[in-house]
């Protein structure tokens, strides 16, 4: 074939060159290999040599299942998971139809507005559900004073149901992409044809759609339980001290108890279970290229048939997206609002809008020498983010590098799976991993302000790769040929091909480097340095104090926060290069 | 004038290309015809500069270009798969080589859009994202690319090979008028035959790596020089034949009988063509055989008839006026072999 010559020709050239380069391309992927196992397999390593040592292979799991407490952790860990997915994947599968089916005015405002919970940080989420449902928040000072009650009527935060509800409210958005998506390139020709073989719409469902979308749904309910099942700052913060599930109670184990060995016991049961769930996830994803006729999504939508289906499905929709807004808006609007009967109130300020604890956030309200100002946090936060902006390009650059040339060497072939594994461990067990690991010779850390910047770094690489291999993967010899017959000459074809191709997809990673670093909860409350916290940590240490100054502060920097990644976010989409870039 | 001098080119010890010779005339649109691994995309690609031949030269009116870079040569390109820059709009796709050209803004902006209605696409694409065009407005978009910098030479690879067959016939006609229309020269590669015939002032027909006939496309398809050329452009009724010397008089033993060689031939194991348009069914020619209708088939202005002569199958090719008797029944044809029988060494 005239491609094939062709092709055989490019790889031929392909060939000498990475034989020309063998030795620089061998160095190149060894930078991300020995970050790995520096400070992912070295960490997880020794938390395994930890739970093992002098116990006897078995004694840990053998002594955690002996508990009748931690045994109930580990029950809960699954239970709270299992019902908050089937919940999650109630609200979002009628929502991922009718996104899927119908044509709407806000349809992709909905669909935005499901994303935005996703990728702002817990504290942030926890936050914005006190600010509306907590003790100090809109609705139960509203329903005070309106009904002149004493008490606070709802009880919201340090429930179960607070944790089920930000569940839901995070991870409806996965749903709504992997599912609602693959719904809507479906072709409706298929559910036509078994109507016009006599199904009803019920049958149509049950035996054809079903089937067929089945592999979205199983992977979107998997990746769900996944984030249910190692969720921290929701539970932590959310569901309060009656509610530990594995991820906090390592968190409990290790920074309250200091008993390490426990700690490490738990955060081997996670990482196992962890594991597993992400090895069938990796599974079910690669069975979505199941080949079914798919459709560009705009030939399937239609119109809704009759008044009333319209008034319904309009109101379900509308109810799906005050839910996402409501707690973000009353985070943003409470903390520019200063209420009447805020318990413990202090200073002189009339109930009304107030710019008073954004004005305050240079001010310490304990004195303690642990306590650092939110200014101070905030400073902290920008120089472990833009550490981490730094540290995850420069690996995940050669990283992605190796990867978008193929495998033609082993070191690359490896590289792939063994970069995604950290997006499958969780954070706290990352941070407990170096705590054990990194606190003695042969790799002394613990006074080293990098240790955040390194565990943001194992954070974040998974998504760098992700956006910057098929960007490094799309600039196929091709377009440079293309360029050359045109006139371009070897640095043209740099200046006009490759850097803007590779350009905002180097934009894009920075961006997702910085919005996690900022963000990032779990792993950096368990090895941030108490007298340097960062915005989640301080925001963490602000909620569970009394006072309305320090709620406040607290609300003020979390709008902050959640500015800053959502901002973030949105200058992300707007830069992603159509056709690339993977979830 | 482009010319190719001895060029030679193997992949992995395999030949791609020997000994290729040819030339494509100013202001013609030379067509590249073969089968898929005939070479044609390496020919393109040496001539584009993207490969290097082993042996052998590129010539530019009467000049070796031979080591000119690509970027150099002046030469457009059209990909088969159009290759456009994802990142650019349209406008941006078919500035990039007069902006590579350093052409004031003003006049790249105008040229874009004449180039833009040659390919008959209004303004209003020139900031449509590459991505969110048809197949049909790609193929326009790299065909627009490639001709706005107005290069001496335009090589196109497969323009329509990925498109399905409606549009096809539709942009075959657009292409050939466009590249009229411009005066422009021309390298054309397809390996399909019509497209060939309809859009060529001349055919090179490669096989496996080597020129097997250069002709205009009527005279190619009156007169293939080989049975490789004989079948690649469809024709039917092609036999084996064996050449008997017999005094002065060679003939043909074939499975419809003996038959006069119509020129000068050697002896041995050969094949002929007999020419659908060249059979009567009247008395006219020298050669007078009964047949069997089994099939006609009406086709327009012509009628085709399957006969069967002696357990071959043969094809004709009659004006239609033409009246047939009944499906089955016998009928008798003539030819004069110097005229329907075209004679090549088998294999």
């Amino acid at each position: 074939m005239a491609g094939e010559r062709f092709s055989r020709e490019r790889h031929s050239l392909d060939l000498q060159l990475i034989l020309r380069n063998k030795f620089l391309f061998a160095l190149l992927s060894l930078i991300p290999l020995v970050f790995l196992g520096l400070f992912y397999f070295y960490p997880l390593g020794s938390i395994l040599a930890l739970s093992f040592e002098s116990e006897g292979f078995l004694k840990p799991f053998v002594e955690v299942f002996a508990s009748v407490f931690l045994r109930s952790i580990v029950g809960f860990t699954f239970w709270q998971a299992s019902l908050s997915t089937i919940l999650t994947l109630a609200v979002g599968l009628p929502a991922a139809y009718l996104l899927a089916r119908y044509r709407f005015p806000g349809k992709s405002f909905l669909r935005a507005l499901s994303g935005v919970p996703f990728v702002l940080p817990t504290l942030v989420v926890a936050a914005a559900f006190d600010a509306l449902l907590g003790p100090r928040g809109w609705l139960n000072l509203g329903l005070m004073r309106l009904l002149n009650l004493d008490s606070v009527p709802i009880h919201f935060v340090n429930t179960f149901t607070a944790i089920l509800v930000a569940h839901i409210f995070y991870n409806t958005t996965i749903v709504l992409r992997l599912v609602g998506d693959f719904w809507g390139r479906l072709s409706p020709r298929i559910e036509q044809a078994a109507r016009n073989l006599g199904a009803n719409s019920w049958q149509t469902f049950r035996h054809i759609t079903l089937p067929l979308i089945s592999p979205a749904l199983a992977a979107a309910a998997l990746l769900v339980y996944i984030f249910d099942f190692t969720s921290f700052g929701v539970i932590l913060i959310l569901g309060g001290p009656r509610f530990a599930t594995l991820e906090t109670e390592i968190y409990y184990q290790t920074a309250a108890l200091f008993d390490l060995p426990t700690a490490a016991a738990l955060a081997l049961i996670q990482l196992i279970c962890t594991l597993a769930l992400t090895l069938i996830y990796t599974g079910l994803i690669g069975r979505l290229s199941r080949p079914v006729e798919l459709r560009a999504p705009r030939a399937i939508v239609r119109p809704f048939s009759s008044f009333g289906k319209r008034v319904a499905v309009m109101a379900f929709l509308a109810a799906l997206a005050l839910f996402f807004a409501a707690p973000l808006a009353g985070l943003a609007t409470r903390s520019i609002t200063r209420l009447e009967g805020e318990r413990g109130q202090t200073g002189s300020g009339k109930p009304g809008i107030t710019f008073d604890y954004y004005a305050a956030l240079g001010q310490d309200q304990r004195g303690n020498i642990f306590f650092a100002t939110p200014t101070e946090a905030i400073r902290t936060s920008l120089i472990y983010a833009g550490s981490t902006v730094f540290l995850a390009l420069a690996i995940g650059l050669p990283a992605s590098w190796a990867l978008a040339r193929r495998s033609y060497a082993l070191l690359s072939r490896l590289l792939d799976p063994l970069l995604m594994l950290p997006l499958g461990t969780s954070a706290v067990t990352l941070g407990l991993g170096f705590i054990v690991a990194l606190n003695s010779p042969p790799l002394d850390l613990r006074a080293s302000p990098i240790l955040i910047p390194l565990a943001h770094t194992l954070v974040a690489l998974p998504f760098v790769v992700r956006s910057l291999a098929p960007a490094l993967r799309s600039i196929r010899p091709r377009l440079h040929q293309a360029a050359a017959v045109l006139g371009a000459g070897p640095a043209q074809v740099l200046r006009h091909i490759d850097v803007p191709l590779v350009g905002r997809a180097l934009i894009v990673s920075a961006l997702f480097a910085f919005a996690i670093s900022i963000g990032e909860f779990g792993a950096t409350a368990m090895i941030a340095r108490p007298e340097y916290p960062t915005i989640p940590v301080l925001i963490y240490r602000l909620l569970s104090q009394p006072g309305a100054l320090t709620y406040g502060q607290a609300l003020a920097l979390s709008t902050i926060l959640m500015l800053v990644t959502g901002g973030g976010m949105l200058a992300m989409e707007k830069l992603r290069v159509a056709e690339i870039g993977e979830f | 004038m482009l010319e190719l001098r001895h060029v030679t080119k193997s992949f992995d010890g395999q030949r791609a290309l020997s000994d290729v010779s040819f030339r494509a005339k100013t202001g013609e649109i030379t067509v590249l015809l073969g089968p898929s691994g005939s070479g044609k995309s390496t020919l393109l690609n040496i001539v584009a500069g993207l490969a290097v031949p082993e042996r052998g030269q590129v010539l530019w009116n009467e000049k070796d270009i031979s080591s000119l870079p690509v970027h150099r040569r002046g030469f457009g390109l059209m990909f088969q798969d159009y290759a456009l820059f994802p990142h650019r709009d349209v406008f941006g796709n078919i500035a990039f080589g007069l902006q590579m050209a350093r052409q004031s803004s003003v006049r790249i902006t105008k040229r874009v859009r004449e180039v833009l209605s040659l390919v008959g696409l209004s303004n209003e694409f020139e900031h449509r994202e590459v991505s969110s065009l048809s197949g049909g407005e790609q193929q326009r978009v790299a065909l627009a690319r490639a001709l706005a910098p107005q290069p001496r030479l335009s090589m196109l690879d497969e323009p329509l090979g990925s498109l399905d067959r409606a549009l096809r016939t539709r942009l075959l006609d657009d292409l050939s008028t466009i590249l009229r229309k411009a005066g422009q020269t021309t390298l054309y590669v397809t390996h399909d035959q019509e497209e060939a015939y309809a859009i060529a002032n001349r055919i090179v027909l490669l096989r496996a790596g080597h020129v097997e006939q250069v002709a205009a496309p009527e005279f190619l398809y009156r007169h293939p020089t080989s049975e490789f050329v004989a079948r690649f452009l469809g024709l039917e009724n092609l036999m084996p034949a064996t050449a008997v010397r017999s005094g002065r008089q060679v003939w043909l033993k074939t499975p419809i009988g003996n038959l006069p060689a119509p020129n000068r031939i050697a002896n041995g194991e050969l094949v002929i063509l007999l020419r659908p348009d060249a059979i009567h069914l009247d008395k006219r020619g020298s050669i007078q055989l009964k047949a069997r209708l089994i099939k006609k088939r009406f086709r327009g202005r012509q009628l085709q008839a399957r006969i069967e002569v002696k357990k071959t199958r043969l094809v004709l090719d009659l004006p239609s006026d033409v009246e047939l008797p009944a499906i089955g029944k016998q009928i008798a044809i003539s030819f004069d072999p110097k005229e329907a029988l075209q004679v090549f060494p088998r294999g």
